[in-house]
């Protein structure tokens, strides 16, 4: 934990850390030389942890490689000081990056301190601005309670793989002292092959701006886009173009940019596709029952669209968008399928599992 | 080659492909790998690297005296397996799980009690680990034993006197392949093996291989960051500890022959750098940098590979500046002939690793080899299905991303705006946030260039 004049939500953090958290870990808080009392509230308050306290403002990225360079378990947590951890936070980061060593960085829901969603995972457009996906939603709407395979995810919670952590180089300090450095290192594990995943079953209340910037973000901030634009220009070329709010299809292109492969799902659930739900973009829609069934496939990484008033419009949001269509489809369907996804191959249920080699489940 | 990042790469895919663990070459690493010192863990991850590059299937586990119970920051949370103490059962049972065993470090001396300040232990588990029984004593041999043992770049730090000698020719008589780090080593091992055997130069001068020009460039800056590391000019790093401080003249007047700054580190827990600092800061004009003690193996490397020049007593720190071109006062032979020779020992290594699981599978009833050969082929055409596949949904993702923007961009023309316009204005919307990030940028570094400005 990076801690920086915010004295009070980061004593709120660290209770919540500790009340919350189950498993065994080593507590590293490095202090950015803050001047509001957060040094003394370390040295006071804090047992069994290790604290450095630097004599200026280093930076995010910097700070948060002091600390990974004193850190000695397999996993790195990147917590902010106005990030409070909920129960049952860590267990299912844990269980999702312990899953497959090619999981670089987990990442939780992020929380507003009213309840409301603040982002989950964020999105990438060509010219390098960002959008954080489902800001002020409800946080409980199932567009955003399925895991994913993500472009990057904040810094003000995440989990990383020590090994990759240290393959990549860590935070790159060219970003300074903030903004960007979290997408860089995500945008850098994938480039070694490691996946960033946004994992919903873990919430985190992140109080954001709890530490004060200044000017920092009209400056630093398209100071920074710029060089993580031009370091990442060739990923970025295949990201849709600015701006993503308040365009569907490009908040949707963004989100599954990632993914390579995309298979709609209509009508009934075909269970082989389970395996590739990560790997691939899966979705369900139309499914009769969405109880239960629909939790187990939520959880598994299917996106679970349910209610939609409007089906041609949401079909028109997903112009191209899949590569294959599973199911029977009735005529109404049959002709929304073919008029916005002409290049999908259509695919029985029964030869579902086709999919599930093509797909490498 | 475009990066796919965030896409699933052929290797995450083939990760999934099970290999079964028991039918592929075993390799273990046995050394200090439990301390925080610079020269073992680069060690052991060289040679680990290198080992898997040429043997792609073999697993490679390392294993020390304390192993998992001392897990080090220094080597980024990759504890190495517990070896114990030397008891007949354990040895066998290494003999058993791996194809090879080898020995890295300077390891080949009988003074256990010389652990007890190493690992902060009592003399008594000191002596109740006596890693001397595996390190010098090795693994002993039963009739059968499939397990090939090597002794890889060890060092020999002491004399050894007739008890020691009598266990090292012992214990080395069932090694199939022993090289040694430097002369000195060389001539203790003639003295109790009547033998010579051969230098190897340190694998380190392959480091360049194990990091990226990138990572190391992020490390580099993060340490000028912190202050730790000159930014505008390569420094001459100076390594070691109180023990070198007799050193700090020359290091002094190199630096000013140079115009370099100095920055200081110490290579091992015990280095005591900063003894080392105060003696060359009276000599110079300004203070040195200090580099601290809470580094990792990245970090060394970077400040190393990054430097003008390399003063110091490490064989690993002194292999490393020669893979970077860095010139250092030991320097004499040519890097790429010790690469050469590091490469061909490591060649023989792999290949005893080799041969021992070649064995073991044609022993097999199973016909085990036959099944990996098959195995191999189908991965490597899997492999090379998934790069084109990838490649291709590459190309399909921009495509459709495309076609998606012309298609609204006809709809939007329904209302009433050209096509063309909408294409024209989404272009110039995306132009105009890159460049007012890019004038953002230009306006901080011209700032900072004012504010540096000599007067």
């Amino acid at each position: 934990m990076v801690t920086y004049n915010a004295v009070d939500w980061a004593r709120q953090a660290l209770q919540a850390l500790s009340e919350h958290t189950e498993s065994s870990y080593e507590l590293i808080v490095v202090d950015n030389a803050s001047s509001d009392g957060t040094a003394e509230m370390l040295a006071a308050e804090l047992e069994q942890a290790t604290v450095v306290l630097n004599e200026r403002n280093r930076g995010f990225g910097a700070a948060n490689n002091q600390g990974a360079a004193r850190a000695v378990g397999r996993y790195l947590l990147f917590l902010n000081d106005d990030a409070l951890v909920r129960p049952g936070w860590l267990p299912p980061l844990l269980e999702r990056i312990e899953s497959n060593g090619h999981i670089g960085a987990v990442g939780p829901r992020l929380l507003n301190l009213d309840g409301s969603l603040q982002i989950s995972g964020a999105l990438l457009a060509r010219s390098g601005s960002t959008l954080e996906l489902g800001y002020g939603e409800d946080a409980e709407a199932p567009g955003y309670r399925f895991p994913r395979v993500v472009d990057y995810l904040s810094g003000a919670c995440l989990l990383v793989r020590r090994s990759a952590f240290d393959e990549v180089g860590g935070f790159d300090p060219v970003y300074e002292l903030a903004y960007f450095e979290d997408a860089d290192l995500c945008l850098s594990l994938a480039d070694r092959g490691y996946r960033t995943l946004y994992e919903p079953r873990s919430s985190v209340t992140h109080v954001r701006g709890a530490s004060p910037k200044g000017d920092l973000g009209s400056t630093l901030a398209p100071r920074n886009r710029s060089v993580f634009r031009r370091r990442w220009s060739d990923v970025l070329a295949s990201r849709p173009p600015s701006p993503l709010a308040g365009h569907g299809r490009r908040i949707l292109a963004a989100r599954d940019a990632p993914v390579l492969a995309r298979v709609l799902v209509v009508g009934v659930w075909t269970e082989p596709l389970i395996d590739v739900a990560l790997a691939t973009r899966v979705t369900l829609i139309r499914a009769p029952d969405t109880g239960s069934e629909a939790e187990r496939l939520l959880r598994a990484g299917v996106e679970v669209v349910d209610g939609v008033e409007d089906w041609r419009a949401w079909f028109e949001q997903r112009r191209f968008h899949y590569d294959a269509v599973v199911g029977h489809l009735d005529a109404e369907f049959d002709q929304l399928v073919r008029q916005t996804q002409p290049q999908a191959v259509h695919v029985p249920p029964e030869q579902a599992d086709e999919l599930r080699l093509v797909f490498g489940g | 080659m475009t990066r796919s990042a965030g896409a699933i790469t052929a290797a995450t895919v083939a990760a999934g492909v099970p290999l079964r663990s028991e039918l592929v070459p075993s390799v273990a690493l046995l050394g200090l790998f439990d301390v925080a010192d610079y020269d073992a863990l680069l060690t052991a991850r060289i040679v680990e690297r290198e080992l898997s590059r040429r043997l792609p299937l073999a697993r490679v586990d390392r294993y020390a005296p304390l192993g998992g119970k001392r897990p080090l920051a220094l080597d980024g949370g990759r504890p190495a397996l517990t070896l114990g103490p030397p008891e007949r059962a354990r040895k066998a049972e290494l003999r058993t799980r791996h194809d090879l065993v080898v020995y890295l470090g300077n390891v080949l001396h009988d003074r256990d009690g010389l652990y007890a300040d190493l690992y902060g232990v009592s003399d008594v588990e000191a002596e109740r680990l006596r890693p001397s029984g595996f390190f010098v004593d090795g693994l002993g041999a039963e009739p059968g034993d499939r397990c090939r043992v090597a002794w890889y770049g060890v060092g020999v730090p002491f004399d050894l006197d007739a008890a020691a000698a009598e266990r090292v020719r012992t214990g080395l008589a069932s090694a199939c392949r022993v090289s040694v780090r430097d002369e000195d080593s060389q001539r203790r091992l003639l003295a109790a093996l009547g033998s010579e055997v051969t230098v190897t130069p340190h694998p380190a001068v392959l480091a360049a291989r194990l990091f990226p020009a990138d990572v190391l460039r992020k490390r580099r800056d993060y340490l000028s960051t912190m202050g730790w590391y000159p930014t505008e000019s390569a420094p001459v790093l100076v390594e070691g500890g109180g023990e070198r401080a007799g050193a700090a003249a020359e290091v002094a007047r190199t630096a000013m022959e140079l115009g370099a700054p100095v920055a200081v580190v110490g290579l091992d827990a015990s280095s005591g750098q900063d003894e080392l600092a105060d003696a060359i800061t009276p000599l110079l004009p300004g203070p040195p940098f200090r580099l601290p003690a809470e580094l990792t193996l990245e970090d060394m490397t970077a400040a190393i590979a990054h430097a003008r020049a390399f003063v110091g007593a490490s064989a690993a720190a002194d292999a490393v500046s020669r893979a970077f071109g860095v010139p250092s006062k030991a320097a004499t032979a040519d890097v790429v002939e010790l690469q050469e020779r590091a490469g061909s020992e490591l060649d023989a290594v792999a290949a005893l690793a080799e041969d021992a699981w070649a064995a073991r599978a044609a022993a097999d009833g199973r016909n085990v080899s036959a099944l990996l050969r098959a195995l191999d082929h189908a991965e490597e055409r899997y492999r090379a299905l998934l790069r084109a596949y990838e490649q291709r949904g590459e190309r399909l993702v921009v495509d459709r991303l495309r076609y998606a923007e012309i298609v609204e961009g006809l709809e939007t023309a329904a209302d009433g705006l050209p096509a063309e316009f909408v294409a024209r204005q989404s272009e110039l919307e995306n132009q105009l946030e890159v460049a007012s990030a890019a004038e953002a940028e230009a306006r901080l570094e011209l700032e900072r260039a004012r504010a540096a400005r000599p007067g």
